[in-house]
């Protein structure tokens, strides 16, 4: 059994944050665009057209792209524009940009399961958009987007890793500095592993406590 | 001037002009239904009647009241005195029997739930669906979705009434029901304009029938005798099973039996 050292303590949990911010950072950002995404996808307004077809190729582009791919080009874009910004916030606009396209296909997905009688139902009770979304669309799509956007956020969190290409410290690489400095891989991406598993399991408890709430209304 | 008065009604999909100057007038309490082959128009002029179908141009005329259908605003005006049964029914399949009759009058009407759900549970009682207010839609049979639908659309208290084929889904004594209480609700003052392939249905309800065919107005008779003697319209009931078979409210002038 190894003893680690109060610095491997530390950058373990300093590694397993920055894992939950890219996590959580990308994703929040993902879900913001994928629900702009998908209103511009939904949206039956004749100005708004060119905006549909944009968001159409956003989304089949981005999905075909490999994450590692994205996350160069927004890195090296980011340099030639100048912007001084740091590893970890180019990883979660990263995440972000392709979180959005891949959630947008979910809720898009999700909403047009909604029977369009029933949406039209709730055009002609002359229910404002915000009610149709409230209380008709939204309850009834989200049973058929919360699991799936759920099993991508937990897929997308191992994919953080890819963030050490660039410099970010997550928490496979800190398992590789600890390996690097002698101490026995196998124990060490066990506690990895466990780390992975701690930040990934309270969201999928959360996504059977989202079901059962959906179910009961 | 006619209490109902549909004119010009034009409705193209690219080049194809599905309606053409369509139109009627009804009185109210008048029960009106659109007739024809499938695929003539009937169910897009209903739709063009609540605004679910963009026209190209056409107005409606409620009871005095003039509204360019091919105006933006139009649909929500339109809504305003008009409810619609779609074929399909509609119902929201996770709300209950309740929700789905009180949503629209408290979010839209701003009536308060309590209030709302008393009307419901009462219009519930009418339609013999008293015990169903706490089921959901997916419980129900056809007939008694229907009679769900129909009770959705009465609390928006309508000035018209729409509905897609009310019939098709049920069975006899079903037929009878509804035909006996579109007949009182026509009697109550509410003009009814239904879509209906069922000649039995049509003959004995109707006071108008309009016949459509290719997206026109082809023939419109005037109340259930006369309707038959029009001679396209008696013409098209006989080749598609005109009977009174199916009278689903008993004689015009004895809607009780």
């Amino acid at each position: 059994m190894i003893a680690f050292s109060q610095y491997d303590i530390t950058l373990l949990l300093q590694a397993m944050a920055r894992t939950v911010v890219l996590s959580l950072g990308g994703g929040i950002l993902g879900i913001a665009g994928a629900i702009i995404l998908t209103a511009l996808r939904l949206s039956e307004i004749r100005v708004m057209i060119p905006l549909r077809v944009l968001a159409v190729v956003y989304v089949q582009t981005i999905r075909r792209i490999p994450f590692i791919v994205t996350l160069y080009i927004v890195f090296f874009c980011t340099g030639m524009m100048g912007l001084d910004v740091s590893a970890t916030v180019v990883a979660i606009g990263s995440i972000g940009l392709i979180a959005a396209a891949y959630l947008c296909e979910i809720l898009h997905g999700g909403v047009k399961t909604v029977p369009v009688e029933q949406v039209e139902a709730a055009l002609v009770l002359n229910l404002p958009l915000w009610a149709r979304w409230r209380y008709v669309i939204g309850p009834q799509a989200m049973s058929a987007v919360v699991p799936p956007a759920v099993g991508y956020l937990v897929l997308f969190i191992k994919d953080t890793a890819l963030a050490s290409q660039i410099g970010v410290v997550e928490l496979s690489q800190a398992g590789v500095i600890l390996t690097n400095r002698g101490l026995p891989s196998t124990q060490v991406f066990c506690v990895v592993l466990l780390l992975y598993f701690a930040i990934s399991y309270p969201l999928t408890c959360l996504s059977r406590l989202l079901e059962k709430r959906i179910a009961v209304h | 001037m006619p209490y109902i008065d549909v004119r010009d009604v034009c409705v193209r999909h690219g080049k194809n002009e599905t309606l053409r100057h369509a139109g009627f007038e009804a009185e109210r309490g008048d029960i009106v239904s659109f007739i024809g082959p499938s695929g003539s128009g009937k169910t897009t002029f209903l739709r063009t009647l609540i605004g679910l179908q963009p026209v190209w141009q056409g107005q409606m005329g409620v009871n005095g009241r003039i509204v360019d259908m091919a105006a933006p605003a139009s649909a929500r005006i339109l809504r305003e005195q008009a409810a619609i049964v779609f074929q399909q029914y509609g119902l929201f399949g996770h709300m209950s029997v309740l929700r789905n009759l009180t949503l629209a009058p408290t979010v839209v009407a701003k009536r308060s739930r309590r209030e709302a759900e008393h009307e419901a549970r009462a219009l519930l009682e009418r339609l013999g669906l008293a015990d169903k207010a706490d089921v959901l839609p997916a419980d129900l049979s056809g007939g008694q979705k229907q009679r769900v639908a129909i009770a959705r659309a009465l609390m928006l208290r309508p000035a018209l009434l729409l509905l897609d084929e009310p019939t098709s889904a049920l069975d006899p004594h079903k037929v009878r029901d509804v035909g006996v209480l579109l007949r009182d609700l026509a009697q109550d003052g509410m003009t009814i304009i239904q879509v209906s392939h069922a000649m039995g249905v049509v003959s004995s309800l109707s006071d108008r029938i309009v016949l459509l065919e290719d997206g026109q107005v082809r023939a419109v008779g005037t109340g259930c005798g006369d309707a038959a003697q029009q001679p396209d319209i008696a013409a098209f009931m006989n080749t598609h099973g005109g009977d009174a078979a199916t009278d689903p409210a008993g004689s015009r002038s004895d809607p009780e039996h």
